[in-house]
């Protein structure tokens, strides 16, 4: 049922309810100029829903007996009939011409196709009791077979006009500027940051929806003849199945970035199967647009077991979509998918404005956290006091001391005020922070960093703030060299790996401050796309490893 | 003097092994840096003059476990942390002293002076007694005397419990509170708890504690507490 047919139906329903409906039709194929007239004895023909009426491929009569109920007034209030269908078609009431569409033919060279929806006008003087609506039609120019040819066949008040469509399209309208004004909005986001893959995913998903709503929309506006109806319904079902993986794509990739390409392959298979085997285009959209929410779901239950802000929320919307598709059948397309769309962007568009100010808010904090490091007591009091026996005892190395820490203050302020920094400048503070520890202990601290790409870049003073973790939980009698390796995981991850001589006796992982500023850190920049393991790996060696985007 | 420091940061343990041989010269007796509080008081057990610098930040713990522990052994401790922000619940422990990273020679000769003098510092609130290998800290103001025992001492509480202390009378003296004044060679009392001094036939006195016990009071603790309790 499409979407105008159901407007019309809602809406005239309660002006004229009176109006007998056209259910059951005589069918026969082939032509003959009789078959016209009121009074053919039609008897011998096929007796089906005209529904069930195919004119594909062929030239067919259909014959509807109507009678108008008593005191139904045809005259102040013209009757119209209503027919929407991809076919060409002539038309005579009682025998009389009443109009055409196209030019209905035996074969494709001979027929003109008409349009798909049409109106035609039944002068008050051809209506009596009972009336016969003789059509014949034919439809050579579908560039595709259709499930449903025949869409709509109602008898109304003519002259349902175009204001009135525009009022019923008033929410799709809204919907469309709301589409569209997120998609801006995502689309300004991904522009001013263009590592900010979120923002790129939702642009493309409120596009995607939008040219879903423009593609279903257009029949209200511009009347198109019938061989078009199969290229807007693949540009809706090409639409809408971009929505369903975009849509997985974006809840993956900000509640489960583990699994995102998983569920992204699993959306592309789902969609392709339902495609291939669901039976009207109808269903085909229907059925993405479900399989879509529910690969959301999963990723959002993924998000809630790790406690990811948000996650809740949208496996609510998707639950609620998915529910409101099932309950409301063909509906669900014409109308609910599109107000739910619109629902679905708002809630993103907020939680996207939360993460953003979380995130403004979190930044100072870390720039706080990382200064903090530098001044807390343990490490400047017992510089200080290494440095006061260095003067003291052999002030050459004294002076050493002195610049190495002002090296160390250096390389620290100059990070303060970044959201990353290249892995030469993290390696370089490592090293600082290690020729201060070399004195303050006076044993050797080294890292080697042989494999590491020096212009990758990684959130400031997390190596640092790791390493400065391993100095103050292992006692070093005869100093340490630390690894710093990186690799490339499978799922093209970049993978650093921090090795560390151990001589812990305990295997529990301390988790410390130093831990909860390196995870604030990669949230910062890698939102919920980041991996981060820190745990004994035998014998006497200790790892922290870190995965992060290859960007 | 025996002196042992425990102290993870090299440099620093290095500084304050020179700058305790410079302060105590000839009247050091031995000097081990160690890394841990069991080889400290192997180092230290048998010596009644015996002083032990601990760091309170020792491999990313809580040098307060061991503070106690420390605490609860014969000898004196003094406290040597960048974190200064904790010195009162220290003291309150029972440490002779808390000396701030970085420190001067003149601060160091101060805390070591503390200990040789056996000047009170005054602040204790706790004494720490080692029972069946855990320590338990006990509130001084529970505390209604303390009885020498050879080289320990045996403290009586308020609830009639007896503990045994491994510091010496004069050790402990030096940490406790005002309120508690030595009256005999053997006997240190909480004034809060004396009930009144009686004098026995033969002239000798004792104090009568309000909860019954009598203690041995020296001539010159008596003058000196008579005056008080008046």
């Amino acid at each position: 049922m499409s979407l105008t047919a159901l407007a019309l139906t809602s809406v005239l329903a309660s002006a004229a309810p009176a109006y007998p409906a056209v259910g059951l039709v005589q069918v026969r194929e082939g032509d003959d100029a009789s078959w016209s007239s009121r009074n053919f004895d039609d008897a011998d023909w096929e007796t089906r829903p005209y529904w069930r009426v195919d004119p594909q491929g062929r030239r067919v009569w259909i014959r509807a007996h109507i009678t108008m109920p008593p005191g139904l007034d045809t005259r102040s209030k013209p009757l119209g009939v209503y027919f929407f269908a991809t076919a060409s078609y002539d038309a005579w009431w009682n025998g009389v011409r009443v109009g055409s569409n196209g030019v209905p033919a035996p074969n494709a060279a001979g027929e003109t196709a008409g349009k798909l929806d049409t109106v035609l006008f039944i002068p008050p003087d051809l209506i009596e009791r009972d009336n016969v609506l003789a059509l014949r039609l034919s439809s050579f120019h579908l560039p595709l077979r259709l499930g449903g040819p025949m869409q709509g066949l109602y008898l109304r008040t003519y002259g349902y006009t175009k204001s009135e469509t525009l009022r019923e399209k008033a929410p799709t309208m809204v919907a469309i500027g709301a589409l569209l004004l997120g998609m801006l909005y995502f689309g300004g986001m991904y522009f001013s940051n263009r590592r900010d893959r979120s923002s790129l995913l939702l642009t493309l998903l409120t596009l995607a929806i939008l040219g879903q709503l423009i593609a279903e929309s257009v029949r209200a506006f511009v009347p198109y003849s019938y061989p078009f109806h199969i290229p807007r319904l693949l540009t809706i079902l090409a639409f809408a199945s971009l929505a369903s993986v975009l849509l997985v794509a974006y809840v993956a990739d900000r509640f489960a970035p583990g699994w995102r390409k998983r569920l992204v392959v699993a959306a592309v298979a789902l969609d392709a199967v339902l495609i291939a085997t669901s039976p009207g285009f109808d269903s085909k959209t229907a059925f993405v647009i479900i399989a879509g929410a529910l690969l959301s779901s999963v990723a959002a239950i993924v998000g809630i077991r790790r406690r990811a802000p948000g996650a809740r929320m949208v496996l609510a919307a998707m639950v609620v979509a998915t529910g409101l598709c099932i309950l409301d059948g063909t509906d669900f397309l014409d109308r609910t998918w599109y107000l739910e769309a619109v629902v679905l962007v708002l809630l993103l568009f907020w939680q996207h404005l939360r993460s953003v100010r979380e995130a403004q808010k979190r930044r100072p904090k870390l720039e706080l956290e990382l200064l903090k490091q530098q001044i807390q007591p343990h490490f400047l009091m017992n510089s200080l006091t290494a440095l006061t026996e260095w003067v003291e005892s052999d002030p050459a190395v004294g002076v050493r001391m002195i610049e190495a820490l002002a090296e160390e203050f250096r390389s620290i302020s100059s990070m303060t005020g970044a959201a990353t920094v290249s892995m030469a400048q993290e390696i370089e503070l490592c090293r600082v922070h290690l020729r201060v520890m070399s004195l303050r202990q006076n044993k050797p601290f080294e890292l080697r960093a042989d494999t590491v790409r020096l212009d990758a870049r990684v959130p400031p003073a997390i190596f640092h703030t790791l390493i400065e973790n391993a100095l103050t939980h292992n006692h070093y009698t005869d100093g340490a060299v630390f690894l710093l390796e990186e690799t490339s995981a499978t799922s093209g991850q970049r993978v650093y790996r921090l090795r560390t001589p151990s001589t812990r006796t305990s295997n529990a992982t301390p988790a410390g401050k130093g831990h909860q500023y390196v995870k604030a850190r990669l949230r910062d920049v890698f939102g919920e796309d980041w991996q981060f393991f820190s745990g004994p790996h035998p014998p006497g060696e200790w790892i922290d490893a870190i995965e992060v985007p290859a960007r | 003097m025996h002196v042992v420091i425990l102290e993870d940061e090299a440099v620093v343990a290095r500084r304050l092994a020179r700058l305790t041989r410079d302060i105590l010269g000839d009247t050091l007796e031995s000097l081990h840096c160690v890394a841990d509080l069991s080889t400290a008081a192997l180092h230290l057990q048998h010596h009644r003059d015996a002083l032990l610098f601990l760091d309170l930040n020792l491999a990313g713990q809580d040098g307060f476990e061991v503070l106690r522990s420390a605490l609860a052994e014969p000898f004196q401790t003094v406290i040597v942390s960048a974190n200064t922000d904790r010195a009162i619940e220290a003291f309150e422990l029972g440490v002779i002293d808390f000396v701030a990273k970085p420190f001067s020679v003149e601060r160091l000769t101060k805390a070591i002076d503390r200990v040789r003098q056996g000047v009170r510092q005054e602040q204790a609130r706790y004494l720490a007694v080692s029972l069946a290998g855990k320590v338990e800290m006990i509130p001084v103001a529970s505390v209604v005397a303390i009885h020498g025992d050879d080289d320990y001492s045996n403290i009586e509480g308020v609830d009639g419990r007896r503990h045994l202390h491994k510091k010496t009378l004069t050790a402990l003296e030096c940490v406790l509170p005002p309120e508690f004044r030595r009256v005999h060679r053997s006997h240190i009392v909480n004034l809060q708890h004396v009930d009144r001094i009686l004098t026995l036939e033969g002239g000798a006195r004792v104090i009568l504690l309000k909860n019954g016990t009598r203690v041995p009071v020296s001539r010159a603790g008596a003058k000196a507490l008579s005056s008080e309790l008046i």
